[in-house]
């Protein structure tokens, strides 16, 4: 509906990185709720907050401190509460390996970030039509794959 | 030693199945038209359909109101009624739409597009790609059966518009997919 | 030889006899027959004479009726006469032709015709007056009927005439015919008659000159014959039904020579009476017999004439009416029969002495092994001997000559041994005779290639020599050898000891049962001491353990004792001297003698294991490195690529957002950092790429090149499109490796081929596949494999000079300026990585102008 709000999470430590997003997120017409997050602990610790609201799709950049984008994927996907989330990797790697990996510990989609910006709007957008489809359509999730 | 059970789901029987028995309970008298949409004999009391509407709720299941809403699900469950059916997937889809819903494909896809951020078009790739994956999946169906099931023209089509969309080769798809089973297993 | 016998037989002529007669009488009726014949023609003509007389009757007597005068002159009376005569002439005719149906048909229109002729008549008889025309008219017409009466009965008999003619022509026919056969007939009749008869008196005259022929044949026969021939004819009784006697019809003269009996004397009388002796020895009998049972029957009998005694070899066969009887002198025969028995008879018993003689010679020298030889001696013209004859040798000589007893008999010694003159035994046989002595000797002899060894004994016997050998060879053989045995293994054991003292090992024997053991020289080496220093038991051994195994050699021990076998193969000793060796042992349970053993050696290893943990440590040393710089490397690429992005990112940022406020001089200056960013970019992921190829073989998948192709030329289609590039493609195999390693590969290949293209033409670029084997491929690059797969990339760029042909594959070198074409001089070395990586070889040539081919050989 147009009148409900994406609640949309992002956690990638490169501060510019998180503000390009984020300025990418404004220029779109559908209505988020954006969320940042620093690290990967950050982002768990929210995550398994009683009574939180979940996200309809989290945006995890592979290389960060602390706790990086695979061991936050692979504890989303073992957790029973979380396990059904949206998650979309967003990473400067575009190496198959990784790739093949991320999808393999349960990534739905692979972002490559991109260089300029308004590839970066585009993809973003793109992104957030696939996972309004992800919540609102009978597509399977076991096969919800999707590269950008 | 734990074992694991698969489950494989048929959401057809299994809402129409869900929705009658909550139905029944309530003791009304209905006709169920599609897993979509309920025709409701008398009008249904005010209680009754709060009750139902909780009941629901928990299990995801929302009773839509806005006619908008409703409109967009039988888009939705043509498209998919379009693609499952032999016979009429050969149809052109805006005017299979607009036939069966009774109103202009201008129309429809003005309001489908408002409301849910994508075009017809669009949505039915989506669909279509989807139902691909499912068949790639779950079946020993080759590209070819499958591009012919889902109405295209060649395998060259289905794997360039898979390939679009999903930004992946229905090769490499179905790779990551075994892949996955394999890592799964472990 | 049948057919004469027919032609011979009396049964013949019988046969012929009767069908002569049958010939004749049918010919002889065959005569008869026609000459009835002809008697009937001659009647039938006859017969028809008179019926043409018969019919000539009628006409006149018609005719008569045709003349007006005759019917005017015709009275009542007359008319009847007419008409009676007439009648009588068709009776007549009628009669005559009784036998003929068709003219008797006429008979009857005839006869109605002459009644009407004779009403007529009378008609115009009764109008006979010329009075009234009327009366004439009427007249006229009865003429006329009268006329075509007339007409009518002339016509029939004119019919009847013909028919008569006819029948007469007919019958003259056949009596001509028949007038002419019959005459020949009785001609041919008389004829066979005849020649029957001369035939007959030919064969009967003939017949008799024969038999008078052989009569006289006969009769030279008898006389000629030196047998006695007889003729008998049985005397019946007076039953007719027993034989009492013969009668000799005939008697040749020979009864005479023999018997004294006058032929002509004897003819006529019985036979008993003549010859009594048939009585003798059943004679008669069986010449009763042979007449009875007609068959042929011979016998011999004895006769006594005049004192002198004969035997005859008889023939009785019956013939004819009596039998015949042929006799043979044989007393001759006889008389040298039972002398030649009476000879064999003494023959038999002389031979049988012989035999048992030979017998007994013969088990004597079977039983022997020994080769028995008789020779004599064979003197010179000075009386001393010079050679020996071989009088008789046992079989025994067969085996070791190939020599048959019988063969070499009665042959010189000088011919069946001449080895005797070169190896003395011929000295040693003449001593024999001369000094009377038994002499012993040894001698060899060639056969077959191979020496034989023989130990002989000799003495005289008369005038030759007896000599007895036996083959000795085998146990020569034996003892020679020993000798070569013992010295063979002399030398083994110096040379093993020397190996062992090489090899560093040691060898032992360790006896299960009482745990002694006996150690090599070279183990007491090992273990400092003299060799046989003390003795070697499992408990005397363990002080030479090192101390921390001593537990581990207990366990190895009790191990062996139980199974024969240990799984522990290493231990530590510290020898005499002080050192610390490491020793690696191998044995095995075996049993010598009915005690078990375990047999095997110790090998110092010492060495071995200072080395390998040397190279254990380096590996890791290595390894270490390796992922170190790895990990740098990617960390760094990753690490630089973020600030780069972050240009480019507030570059494109800046422009959109500031796109107006920037000066055109501006704008310039932000492309131009645009480009070298992204320059940097792809130098810095090349290096990853580079970096990340790793020798992980364990993640080689197979691998459909012709997939990979179709991927890349995906990838760079948009390039591909833009520079109307051609790639032909052969159908390519499928291997086994990284799949995105060969997509890398083959982006770089391809996209080379795009970069630097020649722009005077169309960017083609051309792969080709073979096998091709291992051979091929140079000497310094390791084969995994037989066969490998050939892919040549092949384009008509810009190409290069081959002599760069090694350099284009290092890292950063480039042919090119920069700014010429854009690269990061990696591309190829990345190429380069990968097929070292996939077990491959990659080589390049080209020429400048017309193109470059890459070639990449890949393990199949």
């Amino acid at each position: 509906m147009s009148t409900t709000l994406l609640n949309i999470v992002l956690a990638d430590d490169d501060e510019d990185d998180r503000m390009l997003f984020a300025e990418a997120i404004e220029e779109i017409a559908i209505r988020t709720k954006l969320s940042l997050f620093n690290h990967g602990q950050e982002l768990m610790d929210y995550l398994i907050l009683p009574n939180v609201v979940l996200p309809s799709l989290i945006f995890l950049d592979l290389n960060m401190p602390i706790k990086n984008g695979m061991e936050c994927l692979k504890e989303i996907r073992s957790n029973p509460n979380l396990k059904d989330l949206c998650v979309a990797i967003y990473s400067t790697s575009s190496s198959e390996k990784d790739i093949e990996e991320t999808f393999l510990n349960g990534a739905n989609i692979y972002v490559n970030k991109p260089n300029n910006f308004s590839k970066l709007r585009e993809v973003v957008e793109k992104v957030l039509q696939l996972n309004w489809q992800y919540h609102t359509s009978n597509l399977n999730k076991d096969t919800f794959l999707f590269r950008i | 030693m734990e074992i694991k059970l698969f489950f494989k789901y048929d959401f057809d029987i299994l809402c129409k199945t869900f929705i009658k028995e909550h139905l029944d309970a309530l003791d009304v008298s209905y006709a169920i038209n599609s897993v979509n949409e309920v025709v409701m004999k008398d009008n249904l009391q005010e209680e009754k359909y709060k009750t139902l509407s909780e009941a629901l709720k928990k299990y995801g299941i929302e009773i839509l109101t806005d006619k908008k809403s409703t409109l967009i699900e039988r888009i939705k469950q043509a498209i998919d009624d379009m693609l499952n059916d032999d016979k009429n997937k050969h149809l052109k889809l805006s005017s299979y739409l607009s036939d069966t819903l009774n109103y202009s494909y201008t129309y429809l896809s003005t309001i489908f597009s408002e409301n849910t951020y994508t075009s017809i078009e669009n949505y039915t790739i989506l669909r279509k790609v989807d139902l691909a994956k499912a068949f790639m999946c779950n079946t020993n169906l080759t590209l070819t059966e499958i591009a012919y099931r889902l109405n295209y023209s060649s395998v060259a089509h289905l794997s360039g518009q898979f390939k679009k969309t999903t930004g992946l080769t229905p090769s490499a798809f179905q790779n990551i997919m075994k892949k996955k089973k394999d890592y799964n297993l472990q | 030889m049948n057919f004469k016998r027919i032609y011979k037989s009396s049964k013949t002529y019988l046969v012929l006899l009767i069908i002569a007669i049958a010939l004749l009488l049918f010919t002889t009726s065959m005569a008869y027959r026609q000459i009835m014949l002809m008697q009937e023609s001659a009647e039938m003509v006859s017969h028809t004479l008179r019926v043409y007389n018969a019919l000539g009757d009628l006409t006149t007597h018609y005719s008569k009726a045709d003349s007006e005068k005759f019917r005017k002159e015709l009275s009542k009376k007359s008319i009847n006469d007419y008409k009676s005569d007439g009648n009588s002439i068709i009776k007549n005719l009628e009669s005559l032709i009784s036998d003929n149906e068709s003219q008797t048909a006429h008979i009857k229109p005839l006869k109605s015709l002459l009644n009407t002729l004779y009403n007529q008549i009378k008609v115009s008889d009764s109008i006979n007056f010329e009075q009234n025309k009327q009366i004439y008219d009427s007249k006229i017409k009865n003429t006329s009927k009268i006329n075509s009466t007339l007409f009518n009965i002339r016509s029939i008999k004119n019919r009847m005439l013909t028919q008569e003619e006819h029948l007469m022509k007919e019958r003259e026919a056949s009596y001509k015919s028949d007038k002419s056969t019959a005459p020949i007939i009785l001609l041919v009749l008389a004829f066979f008659a005849l020649s029957v008869f001369v035939i007959a008196f030919f064969r009967i005259y003939h017949n008799k000159l024969k038999v008078l022929k052989s009569e006289a044949f006969l009769q030279s026969v008898l006389d000629t014959t030196d047998n006695i021939v007889n003729y008998f004819e049985p005397i019946f009784d007076a039953d007719n039904k027993h034989v009492l006697d013969f009668k000799i019809v005939f008697a040749n003269l020979c009864n005479r020579d023999y018997l004294g009996l006058d032929p002509d004397a004897i003819m006529g009388n019985e036979i008993l009476k003549t010859f009594p002796f048939f009585t003798n020895n059943g004679g008669f009998e069986k010449i009763i017999e042979s007449y009875e049972t007609k068959e042929k029957i011979d016998f011999d009998t004895e006769v006594i004439t005049d004192g002198e005694k004969m035997w005859f070899h008889v023939f009785v066969t019956p013939l004819l009416d009596g039998v015949l009887f042929t006799a043979r002198n044989s007393t001759a025969e006889e008389k040298s029969k039972n002398d030649q028995l009476l000879f064999k008879k003494r023959l038999e018993n002389q031979n049988l002495q012989l035999l048992d003689n030979r017998a007994l010679l013969n088990n004597i020298f079977k039983s022997i092994s020994h080769i028995v030889m008789h020779l004599k001696s064979i003197k010179g013209n000075d009386g001393s001997i010079i050679d020996f004859e071989i009088l008789f040798v046992n079989d025994k000589i067969n085996p070791i000559t190939g020599d048959i007893p019988n063969n070499i008999k009665n042959q010189k010694a000088s011919k069946i041994f001449p080895s005797i003159f070169k190896d003395g035994g011929f000295e040693y046989m003449v001593s024999a005779i001369e000094s009377e002595e038994p002499v012993n000797y040894e001698s060899t002899y060639y056969e077959n290639g191979y020496e034989q060894w023989f130990k002989s004994t000799a003495i005289k016997l008369g005038d030759g020599v007896t000599i007895t050998t036996i083959d000795i060879t085998e146990e020569k053989k034996k003892t020679d050898q020993l000798k070569v045995l013992n010295d063979k293994l002399s030398i083994q054991n110096t040379i093993y000891a020397d190996a062992e003292k090489v090899a560093d090992i040691g060898s032992y024997v360790w006896y299960l049962d009482t745990g002694k053991a006996k150690i090599s020289d070279n183990f007491f080496n090992i273990l400092g001491c003299e060799p046989n220093a003390f003795n070697v038991t499992f408990e005397s051994y363990r002080d030479f353990i090192h101390p921390d195994d001593v537990e581990i050699y207990n366990q190895m021990g009790s191990e062996t004792f139980e199974k024969g076998f240990s799984k522990i193969n290493e231990y530590r000793i510290i020898s005499k001297d002080g050192k610390t060796k490491h020793l690696f042992l191998n044995g095995q349970k075996l049993e010598k003698d009915g005690r078990i053993t375990s047999v095997g050696f110790v090998q110092d290893i010492t060495e071995n294991k200072i080395k390998e943990s040397e190279i254990l440590k380096r590996n890791l040393e290595l390894k270490r490195i390796n992922s170190e710089l790895e990990s740098f490397n990617r960390v760094a690429s990753h690490d630089l690529q973020e600030p780069l992005r972050k240009i480019q990112l507030f570059i494109s940022r800046i422009e959109d957002k500031e796109n107006d406020a920037l000066s055109d001089k501006g704008k310039e200056y932000f492309n131009k950092v645009k480009k070298a960013v992204k320059r940097m970019q792809s130098l810095i992921l090349n290096l990853l790429t580079y970096s990340r190829i790793d020798n992980t073989n364990k993640d080689f998948d197979k691998v459909n090149l012709n997939d990979v192709l179709d991927k890349v030329k995906d990838d760079l289609i948009n390039r591909i499109k833009e520079t109307n590039m051609i790639i032909v493609a052969e159908k390519l195999p499928k291997i086994k490796g990284v799949v995105f390693q060969i997509e890398q590969l083959f982006t770089n290949l391809l996209s080379n081929s795009i970069k630097y293209k020649n722009i005077s033409s169309v960017p083609k670029v051309n792969i080709l596949y073979e096998k091709v084997p291992a051979s091929e491929l140079p000497n310094h690059v390791i084969k995994i494999s037989e066969i490998y797969h050939k892919i040549s990339f092949i384009d008509n760029g810009i190409g290069f000079d081959s002599k760069h042909a090694k350099k284009i594959f290092e890292v950063f070198q480039r042919l090119h300026q920069k700014t010429e074409y854009s690269g990061t001089g990696i591309g190829l070395a990345i190429c380069e990585k990968i097929i070292e990586n996939h077990n491959g070889y990659i080589v390049a040539n080209g020429e400048e102008g017309v193109g470059a081919q890459f070639i990449i050989y890949l393990p199949a």
